[in-house]
């Protein structure tokens, strides 16, 4: 260490040109680091989602979702095995284990997958899902024109504005929802059909065998060579409605006579709706592991390029842009990093009455800043809220290397000596190296166990960790060379004298350490009760997992009956949607989405809406918080019953669905195989939870209940009458599902050709009953008619509407939200009353899940992780000193530190969180780096000071400066953390509150504790 | 310079620096020599651990060329260092001096 | 496979579990439940008919109700003038007859009237020498067996003769009534006493149809979706022919007909029906059962009902609750049913 000073002192031009590369290098760094609201916080996990139109839940789960998880099951290094079986569809996910490499996970899927695929239902489609992760929907738009039909604005949506917006780099794939996609339909006419004599099978096979251009070969002609084909592919309505179908008596007819030719659509799964009328979505999903702020400006730019083609009227209508909250969250951050570093300018120059020497100080905050830029751009970081936040966590601790450093050459100059000022730097900068550099360590070993964090909090605090160690390691080098070399210039020929409040206040410190020191009872039993009061409040005070981030929207999430249809659903959407907007002017425009996605990725059944709420910037509003907002929104849906409603928001509404797969603070999972049997166990629980005190937003998932029209040939008649169970499906899904029996390509579009019936509004034949169903005519193979109900069995079935299922096992869900208490509270109080109140049949346990599994798993990891601490920084001091006393003495010292941060986390109503905790341990650093100051110039004043009490006094005096200048930068670093309000704050507020008043007790137990502790070890090993 | 005498003191290591600082900033004398040595006291028991299972100390012994009428003041302002405790030291003749 | 078979129809749902607050009959809802939701009404239409899925039937006659022309002579060329189906009034010429046995055959019948005259003044003039006693029997009886034999053979021509003129152009064919021809398509006309054609008299014509015979006991008349005929066809017979799943019908036509036989028409067989009419959206269903929610002064009263068919204008129901005159909810009864579900509270 004293070689590098000596470098830096001797080689100045170099360590300045060597900061001014790093100055360009680390700006080069920050304009190239990704940027976005979080860290990627999900899980290696891979999604595979299977559309099965028609078939039931049951069927999908048993002819699907087994087999596949069967497949899936013996991949190796995953962790948990989850699917969601509903009607027509299933999603499955599997998570891996942490590090697990993405591609390498696709491919093991993929490869299952392709195993399995052949004993899959043919009809099928789908397959693993595009690579991205919950959070990767980070652009939403409507496509609007009002004068295009929303079938022409989905068209457009799907054939020009996807195509363009998919070949941006990073993005996944744009999913289109809402509208209606275009087809070609064939609907026949029974009665025409038996007039004719002919079958649905005639139609298709005449269909097929016409709607095709084959190409033949090649001829020779003379010496050239001739491409020869048959043309008749369908190209337009009209070519279809022409087709010449053959008749059994020799003749033929037009396809338009035997059926209505038209446009029609396919049946949806999912609408849109936005301010009370339908329309038309495009979500952008991006790539896992792209730059968001860049994907996002790319998709910016391609729209804008886009625009002028696109027919006239039409505008891309963004509702949801990540980067809005990246830069609001980012701002956030800066702003407090701004405020912070003026803070600190500040506060040396008071201390130091010296601006120059505050300048000194202060110039390394930039330049450790862009070293970290640097560390994170070779280390993979992105710059996001955790990694940001943790270098304004790293502000208040980086100056204090280079505080201690000025702080004592300023010292030195004071002396006056007739010595070169270089020397007199070196002096100074030696004399304080030790600890400086023993301080650093510790923050950095205090930091890492950070690193073996696993989940969501191991992603979200391993940024944070792991932009403070490249921090303060880049601020500790710095200071033992940039700054001696600044302030050799800087600092030359100021002596400043301390400041004369300086003085004053030593002396007020030495009177009362004197006094301390001759009758430290009195001290020490303060402090003990402290220890004690701090000890209850640890216990009393609550603990949650996460503080919830202030996203900017809402989105609130509707769950109506759930055998509604669409039509209906949406009608009761578009109600509430314009109550909402005359009702509270703070949303700007409000966008629902019902049902399903076209890709599957988000399958919500047609009784499921997201209501998006995008609000009016925060000026406008008459509310003064978002709490208030929130208020007055669910007041003004409060008179709408009949459905269930919850309040979440778009990041946190994904976080918890790729977590525990359901979205709520609390979920209680209850795991056994008979449907039934899951139901009422779960209705119990859910009558359970409503009372207990905090719940809100009790929902429990429908599963069970379902009816189905079940429609099964009767055997004797079906053989009879050559009936088969798929000749009646093909005439009977043509009026529901419908059938695709061909393509029609025009231009760069794709149209399906369906028998189906969507467009045909005037039918006079309609199934809407389960008598239409009974009386609908069947055409038999000998060309006669008969209903139904005389050649089928037609009964409804019970059935379930969703199947849950984790590592393979059937469960079902109870979730609540909570509110007004802490949710450990909430879950220990719930779990006694379940143990009581609920008896569990054989085969059946209880899972509890959601939020607080988390808070679970996060705190035992912590608390594994912080003795793991305590033994390194045991080590590292003992390096040091030399000394197992001295060690133990100042690690003694951390709990009186942590007092102070425990009173302020419940002075100011926050609960023991994750921030927090991690707040904790950087006090830990703290309080130790204090001590290990203190101790170590002690140490130092043994050889010059031989009276014990003179010594510990002194030595007190002499520290009372630097320590409180740490104290203090640390401090008034963090105010800004503490009561920023912007989006993004939240997370790390509880980490400042912790840290100030951590310092607080730190300082006071560096300043009098430990010289008083010393004073007695001294004493005893005297 | 008449009489040259050459004070040598032995300075525990952590020591050095003041001394060193002192001796810099008088301006009276024309120099100094510094020498890594180890030694052993039986005075001051401060050893650390390695010192203990070694057997000796790691010092410094400073020479300082100097006339012996300037020695008592010199004496007192070393005397002035704040130390816990004594410096060893001894004085000895020279026979010459000069440059080269 | 079998579920495979087509979309579940997700008619109703359960609230989860057997021993739930809704198992019995779900109770009114009170109107200030739904205050902040848009509710309008619409009366309920009572309906009288019902239709069923429409199927295809003949028009064509029953067998024995049209004149069958046989003639007793073999045609040698044979030039319809007039089509098969066309209307013909009584007197019109349908066809030109000509042949060796055609020519003949007025011989035939001249020569057989001259003999019947004959006969008949013979057996006139000897009648009343019978009655005197002054021939004998036997002689009588040669007499009077000469003139049957001769009114017979005459009679047998003139069956055939009156459907036969001679005229400039050759022998016509000549309708002996009105009606619409029906060529016997397989008639072998070098064949003597083949049947050549029928007439069928206007008021024999009538629609053949086979239904399902489950539906026969519903139907009580039928229409014409292609407007052949206005009115519905109610004049129903069933026929002898029966077969295992069918049955067949003949159906008279109403008088605005204009419907020629051999056509196939697509037929509606109506079911009568007492209920009423609702749209599609004042439909719920909930514990098995349907209903419709009227209003009732400030609450909305939950009527059960039973789904009958489903048509273009709406759903059509019947109930025990008579409708006359209520306002059927047609809006926003997806949340009444929500709301009776429990949702929506907490």
């Amino acid at each position: 260490m004293a070689a590098l000073l000596r470098f830096a002192l001797t080689q100045r031009v170099f360590v300045l040109i060597a900061a001014a590369v790093l100055m360009f290098v680390g700006w080069r760094a920050w304009n190239e680091i990704p940027i976005d609201a979080f860290p990627d916080i999900s899980p290696t996990q891979v999604k595979i989602v299977i559309k099965a139109p028609g078939m039931t839940t049951t069927e999908v789960e048993a002819q699907i979702t087994r087999p596949i998880e069967l497949e899936l099951l013996g991949i190796p290094r995953q962790e948990m095995l989850r699917s969601t079986t509903k009607y027509a569809i299933t999603s499955i996910t599997l998570d891996f284990e942490q590090g697990t490499d993405i591609y390498w996970a696709r491919q093991q899927v993929n490869e299952r997958l392709s195993n399995v695929w052949a004993q899959l239902p043919s009809f099928i489609s789908g397959g693993v899902a595009p690579m991205s992760t919950p959070l990767s929907e980070m652009f939403m738009f409507t496509v609007d024109n009002p004068s295009l039909t929303l079938q022409q604005r989905r068209d457009l949506l799907d054939w020009t504005i996807r195509p363009v917006l998919r070949a941006v780099p990073g993005v996944a794939e744009l999913n289109s929802l809402g509208g209606y996609v275009k087809t070609f339909e064939i609907t026949p006419d029974v009665s025409t059909l038996m007039q004719l004599g002919l079958s649905q099978d005639d139609l298709v096979s005449a269909i097929n065998d016409a709607h095709q251009n084959v190409g033949l070969g090649r001829m020779n002609r003379g010496v050239d060579t001739l491409i020869v084909r048959t043309q008749g592919r369908f190209e337009t309505l009209d070519d279809i409605k022409a087709l010449a179908v053959p008749t059994p008596d020799g003749r033929s007819i037009r396809l338009s006579e035997v059926a209505t030719v038209s446009i029609g659509s396919l049946t949806r799964y999912g609408a849109v709706t936005k301010n009370g009328e339908e329309a038309v979505q495009g979500l952008v999903i991006a790539l896992k592991g792209s730059n968001t702020a860049q994907v996002v400006a790319d998709v910016k730019t391609r729209l804008a390029d886009l625009q002028p083609s696109l027919p006239e009227g039409t505008t891309i209508n963004v509702f949801y842009d990540r980067a809005e909250l990246i830069d609001t969250a980012v701002g956030t951050i800066t702003e407090a990093l701004i405020e912070a570093v003026v803070l600190v300018i500040v506060l040396l120059a008071l201390f130091l009455g010296n601006v120059r020497a505050a300048l000194t100080v202060s110039l390394i905050l930039p330049l450790a800043a862009l070293s970290t830029f640097i560390l994170m751009h070779t280390f993979d970081l992105t710059a996001n809220l955790m990694s940001l936040g943790g270098l304004v966590i790293a502000i208040g601790m980086l100056v204090d290397a280079s505080v201690v450093v000025v702080e004592n050459v300023a010292t030195h100059q004071q002396r006056k000596a007739p010595l070169p000022f270089l020397h007199v730097i070196f002096r100074a900068s030696k004399e304080v190296t030790a600890p400086v550099v023993a301080g650093t360590i510790i923050v950095v070993v205090v930091f890492s166990p950070l690193f073996t964090l696993s989940g969501l909090e191991g992603k979200l605090f391993a940024p944070v960790a792991l932009t403070i160690v490249f921090a303060m390691v880049s601020a500790l080098i710095l200071s033992l060379t940039v700054t001696p070399v600044i302030a050799s210039w800087l600092m030359a020929g100021t002596e400043a004298p301390m400041p004369k409040y300086m003085v004053w206040l030593q002396q007020v410190f030495l009177t009362s350490v004197r006094r301390v020191l001759a009758t430290p009872g009195p001290a020490i039993a303060v402090a003990l009760v402290a220890l004690v009061a701090g000890g209850y409040l640890f216990v009393v005070i609550g603990k949650s997992f996460m503080p919830t981030m202030d996203e900017g929207d809402i989105i609130v999430q509707f769950e109506k009956s759930p055998g509604i249809n669409l039509d209906a659903s949406v009608a009761i959407d578009t109600q509430a949607e314009k109550h909402l907007l005359a009702t509270v002017p703070e949303v700007l425009q409000v966008v629902a989405r019902t049902g399903s996605d076209e890709l599957g990725l988000d399958p919500m059944g047609l009784n499921e809406t997201d209501v998006f709420l995008q609000l009016k910037p925060r000026d406008e509003w008459r509310q003064g918080s978002k709490a208030e907002l929130i208020d007055d929104i669910r007041a003004a849906l409060a008179g709408y019953t009949g459905l269930n409603q919850n309040f979440t928001q778009p990041i946190q509404m994904r976080v918890s669905e790729m977590l525990t797969g359901t979205s709520g603070d609390v979920s209680i999972k209850v795991f056994g195989d008979d449907v039934e049997t899951l139901a009422g166990l779960t209705s119990d629980i859910q009558r359970l939870v409503t009372k207990v005190q905090g719940s809100s937003d009790v929902q429990a998932a429908m599963i069970e209940g379902g009816q189905y029209l079940n429609i099964k040939p009767k055997p004797a008649v079906a053989a009879q009458l050559g009936v088969s169970v798929r000749s009646l499906a093909d005439q009977l899904i043509v009026q529901l599902e419908g059938r695709e029996i061909g393509q029609i390509s025009q231009g760069e579009t794709f149209i399906p050709l369906r028998l189906s019936a969507s467009a045909v509004q005037n039918q006079p034949l309609r199934l809407g009953s389960i008598e239409d169903v009974r009386h609908w005519p069947v055409l038999l193979p000998n060309q006669r008619v008969l209903p139904l109900s005389d050649v089928a069995d037609i009964a409804l079935q019970e059935g379930p509407l969703l199947i849950e299922r984790e590592q393979s096992r059937r469960f079902a869900v109870v979730t609540s939200n909570v509110t007004g208490r802490d949710v450990v509270g909430f879950v220990n109080e719930l779990q006694s009353q379940i143990q009581q109140q609920i008896t569990l049949p054989n085969g059946y346990w209880i899972d509890f899940g959601g939020e607080f599994e988390n808070q679970q798993r996060a705190m035992g990891n912590l608390l594994l992780v912080v003795p793991v601490a305590l033994l390194l920084i045991f080590v590292i001091l003992f390096t040091t000193f030399r000394s197992v006393w001295l060690s133990l003495l100042i690690l003694a010292n951390i709990p009186f530190a942590l007092v102070g941060g425990i009173a302020s986390l419940y002075v100011s109503g926050a609960y023991l969180s994750v921030p927090a905790s991690v707040g904790f341990i950087a006090l830990l650093g703290v309080a130790v780096l204090n001590g290990v100051v203190m101790v170590s110039f002690l140490e130092q004043l043994r050889l010059r000071i031989a009276d014990l009490t003179e010594r510990v006094e002194q030595g007190a005096v002499r520290r009372l400066r630097p320590v409180l200048m740490t104290a203090t930068t640390a401090m008034f670093g963090l105010f800004p953390l503490a009561f920023a309000t912007g989006p993004g704050a939240e997370i790390q507020q509880p980490l400042a509150i912790v840290v100030i008043g951590g310092l607080v007790t730190s300082t006071l137990t560096t300043l009098y504790l430990l010289p008083v502790f010393y004073r007695l070890l001294e004493k005893r090993r005297g | 310079m008449d009489k040259p005498a050459l004070l040598v003191l032995t300075v525990p290591l952590d020591m050095k620096d003041d001394i060193v600082d002192v001796l810099l900033a008088d301006q009276t004398l024309s120099g100094f020599t510094l020498r890594d040595v180890e030694g052993h006291s039986r005075e001051h028991q401060h050893y650390d651990l390695i010192e203990q299972v070694q057997g000796h100390q790691h010092m410094v012994q400073v020479d300082i060329l100097v006339d012996i009428d300037e020695l008592p003041p010199l004496m007192e302002r070393l005397r002035g260092i704040q130390k816990a405790q004594s410096l060893r030291y001894w004085v000895l003749p020279v026979l010459e001096q000069g440059r080269l | 496979m079998l579920n495979r078979l087509l979309g579940p129809l997700l008619v109703g749902m359960l609230l989860l579990h057997p021993h739930d607050v809704f198992s019995q009959t779900p109770t009114d809802v009170p109107l200030s439940a739904l205050s902040s939701y848009t509710l309008t009404y619409v009366p309920a239409e009572a309906v009288a008919v019902k239709r069923l899925p429409a199927t295809v039937g003949h028009i064509t006659y029953r067998p024995g109700d049209a004149f069958e022309v046989t003639l007793p002579f073999a045609i040698q060329q044979f030039s319809p003038e007039t089509l098969d189906g066309q209307w013909v009034e009584k007197g019109q010429t349908l066809a030109y007859l000509d042949g060796r046995e055609v020519h003949h055959f007025f011989d035939e019948a001249a020569s057989a009237e001259s003999l019947f005259l004959l006969t008949k003044r013979h057996y006139e003039r000897n009648r009343k020498d019978i009655a005197d006693q002054v021939i004998k029997l036997p002689e009588w009886l040669a007499i009077a067996q000469a003139y049957e034999q001769a009114k017979l053979a005459y009679e047998h021509t003139r069956h055939a003769r009156e459907w036969l003129s001679e005229t400039d152009n050759g022998v016509a064919l000549v309708a002996d009534h009105s009606g619409y021809v029906e060529w016997l398509a397989g008639a072998s006309m070098s064949t003597a006493g083949q049947p050549l054609l029928r007439i069928i008299p206007g008021q024999a014509l009538r629609l053949e149809v086979a239904v399902s015979a489950s539906q026969v006991p519903l139907i009580t008349a039928f229409s014409l979706p292609d407007k052949q005929c206005v009115d519905p066809l109610t004049g129903i017979r069933p026929a002898q022919r029966d077969e295992q799943y069918w049955r067949t019908l003949w159906v008279d036509l109403a008088s605005d007909c204009s419907l020629r036989p051999g056509q196939t028409v697509r037929v509606e067989p109506i079911a009568s029906f007492s209920g009423w009419r609702v749209p599609g959206s004042a439909l719920m269903t909930l514990d098995d059962q349907q209903w419709i929610a009227v209003l009732n002064n400030q609450t909305l009263e939950l009527i059960p009902v039973d789904v009958r068919a489903t048509d273009a204008q709406g759903v059509l129901i019947e109930t025990t609750t008579p409708l006359g005159g209520r306002q059927v909810l047609n809006q926003s009864l997806s949340v009444v049913q929500g709301y009776l579900m429990g949702m929506g509270g907490e």
